[in-house]
């Protein structure tokens, strides 16, 4: 049996080896797209976005709230414009992403305590750079009035700044960024690219060997290799990818995860248990959905349009509980998801076994779904030729 | 396929934002200012309070295990400061591995917190004597007015959905593009193609293109007629407009596709590259993680690609309708995409054709 195992094992290495698609796809795609991908995110997080100021007030507290808007880390202001119709212009254009238009009388009014309006346009076509420039709005402008509070307090109680500070802002929020202090977007998205990488390499590339199997009619004479046996025709076929692709697994957690400054916070032994069974069930569910090809290209030009559907399903950027109730239910089938699940806590979190043990059940369910479906698919296809 | 991915990518977004995020509360001080805290909590629509703690450590265990992503702890003695007259913290854990989440609960526990805390201050300014406008302008002297000038709900459909549908329409047309000319070589029909067009090269390469463009206008018309009323995704420009600048951006695209399959005759690594050109595209075009926040040599790779320069004309048009003017430098840098296209196209095939054609000549020699 080992034998014939290793065979088959050594057929598979001469078709990466002589087929320019698999090998391009299981071996070179994996590196480049990797370090290609993963610098986009270099710098980890957007800075200096454009905005623009509309200032009719021309005064000292105007002046000083664009001064105070402008040194925050996220915003950079452009050169001030005329009026709102040049503003405008600005968005339209997209030189900028949004502005502020700080109206005639905002010192005088906000000296007579009569309060002062202050309206802010942003352009919200893009989430992140508008969500970070509300955000710098939103704490420049609560400075601001808690500065114009505590002067009040200072000028009518004739209290000491500290005591005065106290008065300002009764309840302050103390917020706690777990995990992602700065949340960056870089430290966010890295780890879960990688990892679909991983999935979408192996699932074309394996892919494109199976079909590729049935494309030249060898899957009679491929049966007959494994003895008959169609457990050890899959295994022994999908053995050489799972060998493969535990060594860039261990490089991607090693070597790129240290070159991108992605954190690894848990247990390694863990990571490779749920990796383990990550490329089991990526493997078998291959083996099945790839056998309905009976072209490379054919299956080429349906698997290149799954990795978009497959990473926002997963529950990775766009959570699971905000699917739909149907869509739920498939990300449950996408091995994808619980590896995502806990690969996430272990490596970011540093959860222990007991805080990931539900999603390592869930991926040991999905590899024993897809080992049944691929044997008894490939069964019924080795009946079909035979 | 095109109608199967689009409305999967567009029905991933159905619930159009994200509400009712789990949090915990550990309440040590249980006074009647947490209790309110607490109902406020409870009340936002971006959180759900699903425990009540009763331990620190509970909450922490909780976050580890995915059961709640946000925390508050109010700790002891936080209402007796407040009382005092001093200020107190409220302390808020947010995972923010996921920033979508993180970010959304950041908002709203600030909202809580801030709007607990003016509350207190209304009140304190109201016993100072203050008349209640004189006392609300102190407490808020800066009236903030954030007007969303597009996509005032903050829907991520509306946001993410066309975004992602014009990504893959992108990809669709490369793809029918990259497999046009060789799969003639690989079927033995080249010679009959060239007989057709009677050795004319360029009629070869525009006649496929505009095939080509003649199946995109069944997408466009899929996209913008069929998926994008059904999920009630709005085009604030003209449709019309809409309609065309997504037919040139097809041409655009098949071109592409056309020239890697005229210089590859091997089909499937023709598709291989239009694959590895192709799938990176909505990242490097700068929709959801600015350009300008990319290293060089990334948005160097970025304007290579027809999509980035596509999209934002295309958000100019469905989103912010722009007037017409607006379009002009999306246009002209599709211009030059179509140019090398089509111009590497006819080049690579006469290439192809010739070296088709040289056995046979020397052969007759």
């Amino acid at each position: 049996m080992f034998k014939r195992f290793k065979e088959i094992f050594l057929d598979e290495v001469k078709t990466v080896a002589t087929d320019h698609s698999i090998l391009l796809t299981v071996i070179i795609a994996p590196m480049l797209y990797a370090f290609f991908l993963g610098s986009i995110y270099l710098y980890k997080d957007e800075g200096n976005v454009k905005f623009g100021v509309v200032d009719m007030d021309r005064t000292v507290t105007s002046r000083s709230i664009i001064n105070a808007l402008n040194s925050t880390q996220k915003v950079e202001i452009i050169n001030e414009l005329d009026d709102y119709a040049e503003a405008i212009d600005k968005v339209n254009s997209m030189e900028t992403n949004g502005f502020l238009f700080i109206p005639h009388n905002f010192e005088r009014d906000l000296k007579r305590l009569k309060g002062a309006d202050l309206p802010v346009f942003l352009n919200t076509t893009r989430f992140l750079p508008s969500n970070d420039i509300n955000k710098s709005i939103t704490k420049t402008i609560l400075m601001a009035g808690a500065g114009i509070r505590l002067k009040y307090f200072q000028a009518t109680e004739e209290i000491t700044s500290k005591l005065a500070m106290t008065q300002v802002m009764p309840l302050m929020p103390n917020v706690h960024l777990l995990y992602n202090p700065t949340s960056n977007y870089g430290d966010f998205l890295l780890a879960g690219l990688f990892l679909l990488i991983l999935h979408q390499t192996l699932l074309i590339g394996f892919g494109e060997s199976i079909a590729l199997t049935r494309q030249k009619g060898e899957l009679k004479n491929l049966y007959i290799k494994s003895g008959e046996k169609v457990f050890t025709m899959i295994n022994a076929k999908g053995s050489f990818y799972f060998l493969l692709f535990s060594s860039t697994a261990l490089f991607f957690y090693t070597v790129v995860f240290q070159v991108f400054q992605i954190s690894f916070k848990g247990d390694a032994w863990l990571v490779s248990l749920f990796t383990f069974f990550f490329l089991l069930s990526v493997i078998y569910f291959t083996i099945f959905l790839a056998s309905f090809f009976k072209t490379q290209t054919g299956l080429m030009e349906v698997f290149a349009f799954s990795s978009y559907p497959i990473f926002l399903v997963s529950g990775y950027s766009w959570p699971l509980d905000s699917l739909p109730n149907i869509l739920q239910w498939l990300a449950k089938l996408v091995p994808l998801t619980p590896y995502y699940n806990a690969i996430l806590r272990i490596t970011r979190m540093g959860a222990e076994f007991r805080h990931v043990q539900g999603d390592l059940i869930h991926l040991v369910i999905l590899t024993l779904i897809a080992m049944s479906a691929a044997y008894i698919r490939m069964k019924f296809l080795v009946k079909k030729e035979i | 396929m095109p109608l199967v991915v689009y409305f999967f990518v567009t029905f991933i977004y159905s619930n159009q934002a994200i509400h009712e995020i789990p949090v915990a509360v550990y309440d040590e001080d249980n006074t009647d200012l947490t209790r309110t805290i607490t109902r406020f909590v409870d009340a936002s629509a971006s959180m759900a309070l699903v425990y009540r703690a009763s331990s620190f450590s509970e909450l922490e265990e909780m976050i580890l295990d995915g059961e709640i992503q946000g925390a508050f702890y109010f700790p002891k003695g936080l209402t007796a400061d407040v009382k005092k007259g001093g200020s107190s913290k409220v302390n808020v854990l947010i995972n923010s591995t996921n920033i979508v989440y993180g970010n959304l609960l950041y908002k709203a526990a600030s909202e809580v917190v801030i709007t607990v805390s003016s509350g207190i201050l209304l009140k304190k300014l109201g016993m100072k004597g203050l008349s209640e406008e004189q006392a609300m302008n102190l407490v808020m002297p800066i009236r903030m007015h954030t007007r969303a000038l597009y996509n005032p709900n903050y829907n991520y459909m509306q946001y993410l959905s066309p975004g992602l549908l014009t990504v893959l329409f992108q990809m669709i047309l490369m793809f029918a593009g990259a497999g046009a000319i060789n799969s003639e070589f690989e079927n033995g029909t080249v010679q009959k193609l060239i007989r057709e067009s009677k050795g004319n090269i360029f009629s070869i390469v525009l006649g496929k293109a505009s095939a080509y463009v003649v199946v995109s206008v069944f997408l466009a018309i899929l996209m913008l007629g069929v998926v994008f009323p059904f999920f009630g995704i709005k085009v604030y420009g003209s449709i019309i407009v809409l309609f065309f600048y997504l037919l040139y951006f097809a041409f655009v695209s098949v071109s592409l596709g056309l020239m890697l399959s005229s210089i590859f005759l091997e089909k499937v690594v023709a598709l291989d590259i239009a694959f590895f050109y192709n799938s990176p595209a909505f990242v490097f075009s700068g929709f959801t993680f600015p350009a300008w926040a990319l290293p060089i040599y990334d948005q160097f790779y970025g304007n290579i690609i027809p999509y980035t320069h596509f999209v934002y004309g295309f958000i100019k048009i469905y989103q912010m309708n722009t007037p017409l003017s607006y379009l002009v430098p999306h246009l002209l840098m599709l211009g030059i995409f179509l140019i090398v296209g089509l111009g590497g196209s006819y080049f690579a095939l006469k290439f192809q054709v010739n070296k088709l054609n040289q056995p046979a000549a020397e052969i007759s020699v």
